[in-house]
């Protein structure tokens, strides 16, 4: 008898709790998927590239889009007078000597996909950009994402038509930068505060700075082109404790309304990856 | 509790995550970056005769929706089942001596203003509180963790006392 009335109270216990045990695993589940929350492994599936949150994101963009048309159109116009002003219209020729163009003798090794905001946050630790291309027009992982006034992210998860970028915005990743006067490198890194500034580390003490001086990428990671403008240094400091300075730097791009963006594929990645995973052998 | 009453729990729920990640998901105020988390008025309006372990399985679901949308796997979730948690406890405090009559609902309209308030600021804020802890993952900063809580409240406060004149006039 006794296990009939054990199983009794049981029940009964489970049902005077029922509710907080129900509270209990579904808290469980959000935070394990929050706290597992590792960007790449649930791309995709959990992520806007998705089907469904692409197509609304895309509905919403097309009337929302209009709002950022005004600082859209100024940004491109500076990059256009840039462009003009040094194409080849802008020049004359003073010389009757014969030029090879660069593109005969060069090799192409970044390519440029254009692509439009369909999604946008910067008010998170963790902020994420979706755009409309995807792997249908060669968009893959690890692509840089620049607009036109200085860098946006990485691609980090590719759909069909759309693509997931981790925001510069975002705790998770830090951009190998240099200074643009003197080539001195290390890396920004967004500290989850004001979406306008960051802070640039790992530049020794005896590095001479000044207010306004230009950061760009530095080119020694895989994904972006050296030389892309990410942000001017505002304030910085000298650090006694470890001999680098403490560097804020307000970014280039104003991210809250960033909307037409260059996905640039770098043709050669493949080959200096393969390369750099060699040197792990003389590691070891 | 009948179809009907499902159907519209339903059309809220699409209506309420639509806006939110259509619209309000674009408001962003100052340089603290205030977003109003307005889905969270879908909790507060839930019937008070819905079973309480589906209130749960609701907040969970009205998460996880936002979450997809915003690729934050388990943040919008987490603070919703929360809410939806503390909500049944609120309702018991604050009840009515004889309990809630039938074919009442918890809407600023049917329950007075000064009801509503003491019943959306306690949940409005825990929601905030455990969103924002959870996004900054810790204590550092906390100052302007503690700021983002106060004014995205008082935001989405405005917005869901709004909300409630203009969708449940009478």
């Amino acid at each position: 008898m006794w296990f009939i009335f054990g199983m009794d109270s049981l029940l009964n216990f489970l049902k005077r709790i029922h509710i907080l045990l129900i509270f209990v695993v579904l808290e469980a589940i959000s935070l394990t998927s929050l706290i597992g929350g590792d960007v790449r492994r649930n791309s995709v599936f959990n992520t806007s590239a998705n089907y469904i949150a692409g197509h609304v994101y895309d509905l919403t963009w097309r009337y929302v889009g209009y709002f950022y048309l005004r600082e859209e159109n100024a940004s491109l116009m500076r990059q256009l007078s840039k462009i003009r002003s040094n194409s080849s219209s802008s020049y004359i020729i003073d010389t009757a000597r014969f030029h090879d163009k660069l593109d005969t003798l060069g090799k192409l090794k970044y390519r440029y996909i254009t692509a439009s905001v369909v999604k946008n946050s910067v008010s998170r630790q963790n902020n994420f950009i979706t755009l409309d291309q995807g792997s249908a027009n060669g968009v893959r992982e690890d692509m840089a994402v620049i607009s036109a006034s200085g860098v946006v992210g990485v691609i980090v998860a590719v759909s069909e038509h759309y693509a997931s970028a981790i925001s510069l915005l975002n705790r998770k990743i830090g951009i190998s930068a240099k200074l643009k006067t003197n080539d001195f490198y290390g890396s920004i890194i967004w500290l989850g505060e004001d979406y306008r500034k960051a802070v640039l580390n790992e530049i020794p003490n005896h590095v001479e700075l000044h207010q306004g001086d230009t950061v760009v990428t530095s080119g020694y990671s895989s994904i972006f082109p050296p030389g892309i403008p990410i942000a001017t240094i505002e304030s910085f400091e000298k650090n006694t404790e470890d001999n680098f300075y403490k560097i804020n730097v307000k970014l280039l791009t104003d991210m809250k309304c960033v909307s037409n963006v260059f996905i640039i594929e770098n043709l050669m990645q493949d080959e200096q990856l393969n390369l750099e995973s060699l040197e792990n052998k003389f590691v070891q | 509790m009948d179809i009907r009453a499902y159907s519209k729990i339903l059309l809220t729920y699409i209506v309420l995550v639509l806006a939110q990640i259509m619209v309000f998901n674009n408001i962003n105020i100052s340089s603290l970056g205030i977003t109003p988390l307005f889905y969270v008025l879908f909790i507060l309006v839930v019937p008070y005769e819905v079973p309480l372990w589906l209130q749960l399985v609701f907040g969970f679901i009205l998460g996880y929706s936002v979450d997809i949308f915003c690729d934050t796997p388990g943040l919008n979730s987490a603070a919703s089942v929360v809410t939806a948690f503390l909500r049944i406890k609120v309702l018991d405090i604050i009840a009515p001596r004889d309990g809630y009559e039938n074919g009442t609902h918890p809407y600023l309209m049917e329950m007075g203003f000064s009801w509503f308030l003491s019943y959306s600021v306690p949940l409005i804020v825990v929601h905030h509180a455990a969103y924002f802890m959870l996004d900054a993952f810790g204590f550092e900063n906390f100052l302007r963790t503690l700021l983002k809580i106060i004014f995205t409240s008082i935001c989405t406060e405005v917005f869901v006392i709004f909300a409630q004149y203009i969708a449940y006039r009478k």
